[in-house]
């Protein structure tokens, strides 16, 4: 029995030992497995860290040129005190572009807030006709710091019965935005980055090749009184009927001729400056635009004057298709001395001196008209200044003998004779040398003719 | 055979243990004695070295933790700052400038390439940026005479360069036909025109606005 009590206790010690051995070494497994997650855990963080801490430089470097472009481009929205003055500039623009203003509102900003930005939203109403409302526009858009339209609205005003057209406004709404930027007041957060100016200074060209500029595009705005307000109806009102005006069939067949002729001036116009025509075509060319235009000019004065013309439309292609055509047709230079050759005037005097030779007086006359004026003197050589005078006396003697021509001389008989010869001129017997009149001298007489001199140029008379 | 010791016990013969069992105890002992070493090895030494490097893996992290923090502070400017980059260059970027679409306009509708194109003028026009279904221009109007055509052209002026350039649909052009006998020409063909602007900010592109029938 008592063997049995020892065996029993041996076996039950050996039991417990080993099952207390191996749930302490269990025990101590568990620890130890739990300690090496613990340390492989804090190994990734460490690895993480090490992952951070090596982009520690290039995060510098971006933030560092973050920081001084965003200062750059911040400057192009306004700030506090800025936006406070955007109301005085409102004021201001539509003073200066004539809109009336009656109403300015400050919306609230519904959308998403951005910590840094403030938004800015005016809703103005005025009255004022396009011309103005784009004055005004033109000014908030073209204000130094950036603001941007986002609504126009735009009901055309009533023409009313009687008034004029450059009397109508419209009722016109519209809402600017902008963005006050407190960043710069926003410090508590910044980082500070050892030996920040240095690195700054250093960082120049990075800072400035990362820069993405916003293009502000500006619009310069350029009144045009000649167009019409497309919020208007151009049609002709036929209650306006007493002022005046054509039927519009006629109307638009009476513009579309000046317009016509006002093409073809032009055209004759890049004909005289086409390098290929000469210099008498030139000048044949400038007199048909001088003749054409005055013509034109006196036409187109007297549709203005008796207000044919009323539909608005038609007005405004005389306006844009003829006026300025006229305008610089009757303002251009008309010298054309410098492409005047000696050898164009060579020419031209031969062909005078033909006319005159063949008794053609009258297209003398014209030909002349075609460079009279037209040739500066002044500027010529000694062989083309004596080929001018040659032009201008063959003119002279053309109008003295067309003068002549006019004159009632009547020779009624003519006695020829070794010791002199006597005419009858209207009555009067005359010897070769006396007067008929003033300037009018009996020049040469014989049997079958008799030469008169007219101030000082020799012209025949046939009995 | 039966002994009987009639000795006092403390006179008598100690006895002696059995050799198996004081083998077995001895035994026992030295596993107990072994058990408990390699235990205490294996806490003390095994555990406890396991632990040690926890504690200096720890320490590693602690002296990094300020570097890191740095770090993790600079991404988030540089998050900000690119952001409020983003945000002013959406803001310039989206900008259209309506003084030089509505000078273009006027003078598509002033001065069409030949005189009787067409002769068109507004009742009204509505400009929206910020409409997320349809931003653009909306024009109602008027084009004189009974002749469609005009309507057309006008409607193909409109699709012209540089008008066009910020938009990317147009309405077709329709109207409907009206007598206003206190003007010549009487006829006219009233018509509503929907322009729907270019996505700017890069969003993807909103659906073109249906052609508006007149009413």
């Amino acid at each position: 029995m008592q063997i049995q009590k020892h065996a029993l206790l041996l076996i039950l010690g050996y039991a417990g030992a080993l099952a207390a051995s191996g749930a302490a070494g269990y025990y101590c497994y568990d620890k130890y497995k739990t300690a090496r997650d613990e340390e492989a855990n804090v190994r990734k963080q460490i690895d993480l860290a090490d992952i951070k801490i090596r982009r520690v430089p290039a995060l510098e470097t971006d933030v560092i040129c973050l920081r001084e472009n965003l200062s750059e481009l911040v400057k192009i929205l306004p700030n506090r005190k800025e936006v406070n003055e955007f109301v005085n500039k409102i004021a201001d623009f539509a003073q200066e572009s004539g809109v009336h203003i009656f109403s300015l509102k400050d919306e609230k900003d519904r959308s998403k807030k951005k910590d840094v930005f403030d938004k800015v939203i005016y809703k103005l109403s005025m009255d004022a006709n396009l011309g103005q409302f784009l004055d005004f526009l033109s000014l908030c858009e073209g204000w130094e710091r950036f603001a941007r339209v986002t609504m126009i609205e735009i009901s055309a005003g009533e023409w009313k019965e009687g008034a004029s057209r450059d009397e109508v406004t419209h009722k016109v709404s519209t809402e600017i935005e902008t963005y006050a930027y407190r960043g710069n007041d926003d410090t508590t957060n910044a980082i500070t980055i050892l030996n920040y100016d240095k690195r700054r200074e250093a960082l120049q060209d990075e800072i400035v090749s990362r820069r993405a500029d916003i293009q502000v595009e500006r619009y310069a705005f350029v009144p045009n009184p000649l167009r019409r307000d497309p919020f208007i109806d151009p049609r002709r009102r036929l209650s306006d009927e007493g002022e005046g005006g054509l039927p519009l069939p006629e109307q638009k067949a009476l513009v579309e001729n000046l317009a016509e002729r006002a093409v073809r001036l032009q055209q004759l116009a890049r004909d005289v400056a086409s390098p290929d025509t000469n210099f008498i075509r030139r000048l044949e060319l400038e007199t048909e635009i001088d003749r054409e235009s005055l013509d034109l000019k006196a036409e187109l004065d007297q549709v203005l004057a008796a207000h044919s013309v009323t539909d608005l439309a038609l007005r405004r292609r005389i306006e844009r298709e003829v006026m300025p055509v006229l305008k610089e047709l009757l303002d251009r230079d008309q010298s054309a001395s410098a492409a005047a050759t000696v050898q164009d005037l060579r020419r031209f005097a031969e062909d005078m001196a033909t006319l005159l030779d063949e008794g053609k007086y009258e297209l003398v006359l014209n030909k002349h008209g075609i460079i009279a004026g037209r040739v500066d003197a002044g500027s010529l050589t000694a062989e083309g200044a004596a080929l001018l005078h040659v032009i201008e006396t063959a003119a002279d003697h053309a109008k003295k003998a067309l003068e002549f021509g006019a004159k009632e001389i009547r020779i009624g008989g003519v006695i020829v004779g070794e010791t002199g010869s006597v005419v009858i001129v209207n009555g009067s017997v005359l010897q070769e040398g006396d007067a008929l009149e003033d300037g009018l001298l009996v020049h040469r007489i014989t049997s079958d003719r008799v030469d008169f001199e007219y101030r000082g140029v020799v012209l025949s008379r046939s009995r | 055979m039966i002994r009987i010791d009639l000795l006092p016990p403390e006179y008598r013969k100690a006895e002696r243990t059995a050799p198996a069992r004081f083998i077995a105890t001895i035994g026992l002992v030295a596993l107990v004695c072994s058990l408990a070493a390699a235990l205490g090895y294996g806490w003390f030494g095994v555990v406890g070295g396991a632990r040690a490097d926890v504690q200096m893996a720890q320490e590693i992290l602690e002296g990094k933790k300020p570097q890191a923090e740095y770090a993790d502070k600079l991404e988030k400017e540089k998050k900000d700052y690119t952001e409020r980059m983003d945000h002013i260059k959406e803001f310039g970027n989206s900008r259209v400038l309506w003084t030089k679409k509505i000078d273009q306009l006027a003078s598509i509708i002033d001065s069409p390439a030949e005189s009787d194109r067409h002769q068109v003028w507004l009742q009204s026009l509505v400009v929206k940026m910020d409409d997320p279904r349809s931003p653009g221009i909306s024009i109602k109007g008027k084009s004189a005479t009974g002749q469609l055509d005009n309507l057309s052209a006008f409607n193909a002026d409109l699709q012209a360069k540089p008008f066009f350039t910020e938009f990317e649909s147009i309405t077709n052009p329709a109207g409907k036909k009206i007598l206003e006998e206190q003007f010549e020409p009487a006829d006219a063909f009233e018509f509503e025109t929907t322009l729907a602007l270019v996505n700017r900010a890069g969003d993807a592109k909103k659906p073109a606005p249906k052609a508006v029938p007149a009413k």
